[in-house]
């Protein structure tokens, strides 16, 4: 029963199945596994299943598909040029997978694959390398113009360019750290509060421990819808925080 | 005579009008160049306090453990131990208030296009 009530119960990984272990690495398939692939699963199959007639006057299912590729172009567009589409699956793919494990962890007893930061840091690298990777590319050395800023004081040029570097190689960090924080929170507020009024009956009986459970039951009630607007802007802030960062690939020396 | 006044407070009339029409443009192009653009994608957080205080708490200590890092390595490689170390973490928070400053501006979110204004 108590562990019923602990709110850090929720985050802790099983293993399912055989273990499997390559070199030091262990690879065995995990309840995390499974949600994430249970995630994959329901985006392929809603977005197959909304797009399989492709009707030109598009059908409930399938209009929803074509607002929500509208919204990632639009976001796209105009947070990294026309020319940032050519990133369009990839962010897309950010974008969707971050939203339904979000939206899937809110469902009572599933499992919330952005609640561990190794999740939401793998996705920040994979932007970041990403950037670099496309940056060095396409601009070669003159990618390094993104630390190098213009209108700026020559005497403190070389200072501000040290910064610059850091503060480039921080984004990954702040980029997962604000998903997976934000998750992380949300989910133990809100199992603390449902557990406290849970608490509250079983210490005080029903009449006054219902009376008592009245205040936590509240917050928790207001705290599950706020919980779905969360899980939906982080996912969009990780998106377009995605975009912004692939503008400096696309674009360096616009800072 | 009565005829003749009608005529005039007509004439101010729409006189009138116009100059209120011209100061309504005028104030509606104000307000146009005030507002920004409305497809601009904003970094809203929505109604959370939290998610607004992870935001700056994020920018900030992520730019902190990546100057104190290399200062870490710095030290390392080279043996200046620890004056790298306190340049790193230094430079760190001069970083991190840079980012803080940064994401309040909300210059992380400013479209291509009015980068070239600036």
């Amino acid at each position: 029963m108590i562990f019923a009530l602990d709110p850090i119960k929720q985050f802790e990984i099983h293993k399912m199945g055989p273990t499997l272990k390559i070199g030091n690495f262990d690879l065995s398939f995990t309840n995390a596994s499974l949600m994430m692939l249970v995630t994959v699963g329901l985006v392929v199959l809603w977005l197959l299943l909304s797009t399989n007639k492709r009707s030109l006057v598009p059908t409930r299912a399938q209009s929803i598909a074509e607002v929500t590729y509208e919204f990632v172009a639009d976001m796209i567009r105009s947070a990294s040029g026309k020319d940032g589409l050519r990133f369009f699956p990839f962010v897309f793919t950010l974008f969707i997978f971050i939203l339904f494990a979000n939206l899937l962890g809110m469902i009572p007893f599933f499992f919330t694959v952005t609640s561990h930061i190794i999740v939401t840091f793998t996705l920040a690298m994979m932007v970041m390398t990403l950037v670099i990777g496309y940056g060095v590319f396409k601009n070669g050395f003159g990618f390094l113009k993104i630390f190098w800023p213009s209108g700026i004081p020559i005497v403190i040029l070389p200072f501000v360019s040290l910064l610059e570097v850091i503060s480039f190689f921080s984004r990954p960090i702040s980029l997962s750290v604000r998903l997976w924080a934000n998750m992380l929170a949300g989910h133990i507020l809100l199992k603390l509060f449902a557990g406290f009024s849970i608490m509250m009956v079983t210490a005080f009986g029903m009449f006054p421990g219902l009376l008592g459970a009245l205040i936590p039951f509240t917050l928790t009630l207001a705290l599950t819808p706020l919980e779905f607007l969360v899980a939906f802007v982080q996912a969009y802030v990780f998106a377009l925080l995605t975009c912004v960062y692939l503008s400096d690939a696309l674009h360096p020396g616009h800072h | 005579m009565g005829a003749r006044t009608n005529v005039m407070t007509e004439g101010q009339n729409s006189q009138k009008q116009d100059a209120d029409k011209a100061a309504l443009n005028a104030l509606g192009d104000k307000l146009r160049t005030k507002k920004p653009p409305p497809d601009q994608p904003k970094l809203v957080e929505g109604t959370s306090n939290l998610a607004v205080g992870l935001k700056y708490a994020s920018e900030f200590t992520a730019a902190v453990l990546v100057g104190a890092a290399f200062g870490y390595f710095a030290d390392k490689l080279s043996g200046w131990s620890p004056f790298g170390l306190l340049t790193g973490l230094f430079l760190g928070l001069c970083a991190g208030v840079m980012n803080v400053v940064r994401a309040a501006k909300d210059g992380m979110d400013a479209p291509v296009e009015n980068t070239e204004a600036d």
